[in-house]
């Protein structure tokens, strides 16, 4: 008897919400970090230290994408529905 | 076998799967074309955190629990009271046939197609932003008179039914401990889930074994002699007691500590371990009244009662059409759903053509929900007004069933009417300040610790002072005219990548001009009875511990929260409907 489906409707019903709120949260400090150290190749007027230079060739390939998430316009009504309201 | 609630239950269930196997199929196939290697908003921006792919089971489980809550459950039970079971069922089986579906479902199917947009930007997209604005202001008051309903069945569940309050103590404490566990000590999640669970089971045994822990008796804080003095009973909730007041105090302090404090310290937990044994009793109650050919129950209730209430006889009923459509939002359609369908889940949607069995799929499962609601009612000689109605239905079915001692099921049931209220209304005070933060950025009323209390204190009187019953008929109103209004959009969109849109345009003006209707004929009500300066139902309560005044401005408030509301969806439905006009004469 394949029990994946059942296993897969419990997960949703009870951790989906969790498990998106703490990749949220983790999303949000390493945003953080990146900025702190790498806010200049985005734009942010910060200098370039000794660290984030020898840093920069492991974080380069994912440059794009940290400046997709830092400067992704969020609107009210995506955290809307986050909210079981009714 | 015809005069228990079984047979009317399964009809309801077999319409649902005809609906979903042919019309919603259909139309998934005719006229969206769904296409599996179509790439969804989850594939072409996966992020990890908002966009990423997930089987269509674990978001069917998702969607599920973000539409299945309290609504589902007020809503036809009140219905069941006002005008009977059967326009109730009536009602929940068609709404869900050909509305509540169909929103849920081409929602989401909307946003797949708009980049996983929400409903925000779409509006302003395609109506541009003051309809945007106008829908925000809109839900501001949606959030205000849904708290003070929720506030007071909340109230008068924990009044009624000695022992919830200790019972939910416990849940709130597993809730705290599990966040703990998980967020600062992190645990493994299935281990911190055992531990929070046995909180919740070492609550619940303690009220149901030790007699003591059914605290606190009903009206606990106002003397016998108190009511006995007015005629009332003091087996009822009041408004305007002390116990009341006690209770909207306990509340505000979980709100807004609710509303200020990180999702994951309090109100994320919470919801996760609320949800536990609220999932037991859904599933218990469902059940039970299926089985009810065995365990013997029967329809006790009238299948079809007044179908006009006078107002001045009774001011919680009314005309059938447009009341019926408004007591019963959630079961049958629920604009809320929108958001959710739009806002969240079609940015996880794996393959395009999972958004039937997700979207669709969840609405025709709350759609049983809300049929075992109705049966729960059914079997009552004697109802009691509100949600304990509720409480006493679920509880005789499944003791019935089960064959277990009353007080297990009584305290059950008194847990999932309460902390399922809880959760949902700790989420609207929260939601009402994100609100108030994006519309008044600059301003006090837009800072995250004074907006809530603004929120406690407007809702808090009207709790205190109000008829909840009233003041479900604004908020069914206010939710199905979101509704409406959505399916206006999905109309105007589909009328935009020219397909035909008839199937969202016909019900979403139906839903806009009943809703309308509704609004108006309440509004009408509490003004009537402000002018003539009359209590409406407990508020009789009210006007005589602390004087007519009292009552009459807070039905004038009443009045014009309905007239705002009617202002808005009338100007909102005005830009839909220009809007409709617009894409289909370029079609």
């Amino acid at each position: 008897m394949n029990l994946k489906p059942l296993k897969d409707f419990l997960f949703g019903l009870l951790f989906l919400d969790l498990y998106r709120e703490i990749n949220k949260i983790h999303r949000q400090t390493r945003l953080l970090v990146e900025l702190l150290i790498f806010g200049d190749f985005l734009g942010l007027p910060l200098l370039s230290t000794y660290y984030s230079l020898r840093l920069l060739p492991y974080v380069y390939p994912s440059l794009s994408e940290i400046r997709k998430e830092a400067v992704k316009e969020h609107d009210i009504f995506d955290l809307l529905g986050e909210h079981h309201v009714h | 076998m015809l005069n228990t609630p079984a047979p009317y239950i399964l009809l309801g269930l077999v319409l649902y799967f005809l609906t979903y196997r042919f019309y919603a199929r259909w139309v998934d196939k005719k006229i969206w074309e769904t296409d599996p290697n179509r790439p969804t908003p989850s594939r072409l921006y996966f992020d990890g955190v908002e966009y990423f792919p997930v089987s269509k089971y674990v978001l069917f489980g998702y969607q599920f629990k973000s539409v299945a809550a309290l609504g589902p459950i007020v809503g036809p039970l009140t219905a069941v009271l006002f005008f009977g079971w059967l326009p109730a069922l009536l009602w929940v089986i068609f709404g869900n046939m050909f509305i509540g579906w169909a929103q849920d479902y081409s929602a989401m199917m909307m946003s797949v197609r708009n980049e996983g947009r929400s409903m925000g930007p779409i509006t302003y997209k395609l109506l541009g932003d003051r309809a945007r604005k106008i829908l925000l202001v809109y839900l501001i008051f949606y959030l205000i008179i849904i708290t003070a309903v929720f506030e007071w069945v909340i109230i008068d569940v924990l009044n009624r039914v000695p022992g919830t309050f200790t019972a939910t103590l416990f849940v709130l404490f597993g809730g705290v401990i599990f966040g703990q566990l998980i967020f600062r000590m992190r645990m493994d999640v299935l281990l911190a889930t055992l531990v929070a669970l046995l909180i919740v089971l070492v609550g619940y045994f303690t009220v149901a074994l030790i007699p003591a822990a059914q605290w606190p008796t009903t009206n606990f804080l106002d003397s016998p002699g108190f009511f006995t003095q007015y005629g009332f009973d003091p087996k009822l909730t009041y408004p305007g007691t002390f116990t009341v007041a006690f209770w909207l105090l306990v509340l505000s302090i979980l709100y807004y500590i609710a509303a200020t404090t990180p999702m994951p310290k309090f109100l994320l937990p919470t919801v996760y371990v609320g949800y536990l044994p609220s999932i037991i009793a859904l599933v218990l109650v469902l059940l039970a009244a299926l089985v009810t050919p065995i365990t013997g129950l029967t329809i006790q209730q009238q299948a079809v009662k007044n179908l006009y209430v006078d107002p001045m006889a009774n001011p919680q009923g009314g005309p059938v059409w447009p009341i019926l459509f408004v007591t019963i939002a959630c079961g049958a359609i629920s604009g809320w759903h929108s958001l959710v369908s739009s806002g969240l889940t079609s940015k996880q949607l794996e393959y395009e053509t999972d958004a039937l069995p997700v979207g669709g799929g969840a609405m025709f499962t709350e759609g049983a929900v809300a049929l075992s609601s109705i049966a729960a009612v059914m079997v009552l000689s004697q109802p009691p007004a509100g949600a304990a109605a509720y409480v006493q239905g679920a509880s005789l079915l499944t003791t019935k069933m089960l064959q277990v001692p009353p007080i297990y099921m009584n305290i059950l049931y008194g847990i999932f009417v309460t902390v399922m209220g809880l959760i949902t209304s700790m989420l609207f005070v929260r939601v009402f300040r994100l609100i108030m933060a994006e519309l008044f950025e600059d301003s006090p009323l837009g800072n995250k610790y004074i907006s809530p209390i603004v929120l406690l204190i407007v809702a808090g009187f009207l709790a205190f002072v109000g008829s909840w019953t009233n003041l479900w008929v604004f908020f069914g109103g206010t939710n199905q005219l979101l509704a409406g209004l959505a399916l206006l959009l999905i109309a105007i969109y589909l009328a935009s990548i020219k397909k035909p849109s008839w199937y969202t345009l016909i019900p979403g003006v139906f839903m806009a001009i009943t809703t309308l209707a509704a609004l108006a004929w309440e509004t009408y009500v509490y003004l009537l009875y402000a002018l003539q300066n009359k209590p409406i139902g407990v508020q009789a309560a009210v006007a005589k511990l602390y004087g007519g005044a009292v009552v009459q401005i807070s039905n004038f408030l009443s009045a014009a929260f309905g007239a705002l509301l009617l202002v808005l969806g009338a100007v909102m439905t005005y830009y839909l409907f220009a809007g409709v006009a617009r894409y289909r004469q370029k079609q």
